[in-house]
């Protein structure tokens, strides 16, 4: 894989990374700060990376290592406002399940990202968090009863 | 209940983040062709990049000497004799059962890395984790043996008997996804009251995943067996469970 392959890998993982990035940083400027790291360490480490059919799951796991890097600095203490103080309301978005995603502990938010926004698997989820299996199954449930206690709160 | 929609949670990535990323992508530097197809021996140290940071970070002078053998996508194995190797190498002693009496057969198995972290975010250990997949047609169980699991707020284990001087924990739930304008019946407000049954709305059906867990622990190694959906009940998972600690 080259840059310009490289490159076309990343564009079009784009929307993805956002998503995932946004998940776990507490503003759009921490997103930024984390996919540019990935990005170059991505890159640096290119070699890595045994198959390329693989290269979005992995390109995801190391966004999400510099995703936590960044909230190791800034102490883990991010309230549900911080989160969504600059996601406008847009008449697009389901903002009641939004609200109730980014009111989820970030250990169940993650996963409920992954594998039902992005679409991955519970292997590929797995792997991207460095859980296992069971743990992110378990993890899927907890934060599916939690989402239908909140949804139903606002009902 | 208003119906919701999981691809209606996030805008469009916004145009400062799209920059962002062109930016990052411009001051990369031309490099030549990469070789993704070079051989890995099993003890080749070189993982991706999270966990390689690591380990160099910990050596402290830029060279990896810890094998963080890392990761399942790439290093699945597709036998028992090289998934016990691995796990053997990565310090998690496990018999793994080539085959169950009631079919359930071994597919693949490997060995990741999972992070431990406390409530201030620290992290306090990464320990290995073995995972394998049994399958018997189109149904899967799944067994974990983990040096350390720290998952106990969210699944309440019971004892269910001292098999051969080793106690064995089950935990079952039934996971129902119904459509949002599901009218709850009497039995599902007990169920659900009684903590049998987890509702969950917004399916186009209605769709019962029944899961059942069972698990033991052995000098310090915790092993689970996971079934989701499968033919097997919970006294079948319990006697899975007594082969694995036999073959120990």
């Amino acid at each position: 894989m080259n840059k310009q392959e490289f490159t076309q890998q990343v564009m079009e993982a784009e929307n993805s990374l956002y998503r995932v990035a946004r998940t776990l940083s507490a503003n759009e400027s921490d997103c930024e700060d984390a996919v540019q790291q990935a990005i170059l360490t991505a890159y640096d480490k290119l070699d890595n990376l045994r198959n390329e059919k693989f290269f979005k799951t992995w390109l995801t796991r190391i966004l999400i290592n510099e995703c936590y890097k960044i909230r190791r600095k800034s102490g883990f203490v991010i309230s549900f406002e911080d989160y969504t103080a600059d996601i406008p309301s847009d008449v697009k978005i389901d903002n009641e399940l939004r609200d109730a995603v980014f009111r989820l502990p970030i250990k169940l938010r993650s996963v409920i990202v992954l594998y039902y926004i992005e679409g991955y698997s519970v292997e590929e989820t797995a792997y991207m968090l460095k859980l296992p299996q069971g743990t992110v199954k378990s993890r899927l449930h907890k934060a599916r009863k939690l989402l239908k206690t909140m949804l139903d709160d606002e009902i | 209940m208003q119906k919701h929609d999981w691809n209606k949670v996030f805008d469009e990535r916004p145009e400062e983040f799209h920059e962002c990323v062109k930016s990052a992508l411009a001051q990369l530097p031309e490099k030549e062709e990469i070789n993704m197809k070079k051989s890995f021996g099993k003890k080749f140290a070189v993982v991706v990049a999270a966990v390689a940071a690591i380990s160099v970070t910990a050596v402290g002078a830029g060279k990896i000497v810890s094998m963080s053998s890392g990761r399942n996508m790439f290093e699945v194995e597709d036998t028992v004799e090289k998934t016990e190797e691995q796990a053997k190498d990565a310090g998690i002693e496990i018999n793994i059962v080539d085959k169950f009496d009631n079919g359930y057969t071994f597919k693949e198995g490997y060995v990741g890395d999972v992070d431990h972290w406390d409530d201030s975010g620290n992290k306090v250990a990464t320990t290995k984790n073995l995972s394998a997949t049994y399958v018997l047609g189109d149904a899967s169980v799944y067994l974990d043996a983990d040096q350390k699991n720290d998952e106990s707020e969210y699944v309440d284990y019971v004892l269910e008997e001292n098999y051969d001087g080793t106690d064995i924990y089950t935990y079952e739930w039934t996971n129902k996804f119904v459509p949002d304008d599901y009218e709850m019946t009497e039995q599902d407000k007990i169920d659900e009251a009684e903590g049998k049954v987890v509702f969950s709305y917004g399916s186009d059906e209605v769709e019962v995943n029944e899961i059942k867990t069972v698990k033991f622990v052995k000098d310090n190694t915790q092993v689970t067996l996971m079934d989701m959906d499968s033919n097997v009940d919970m006294g079948e998972l319990v006697n899975m469970l007594k082969t694995v600690i036999d073959a120990q």
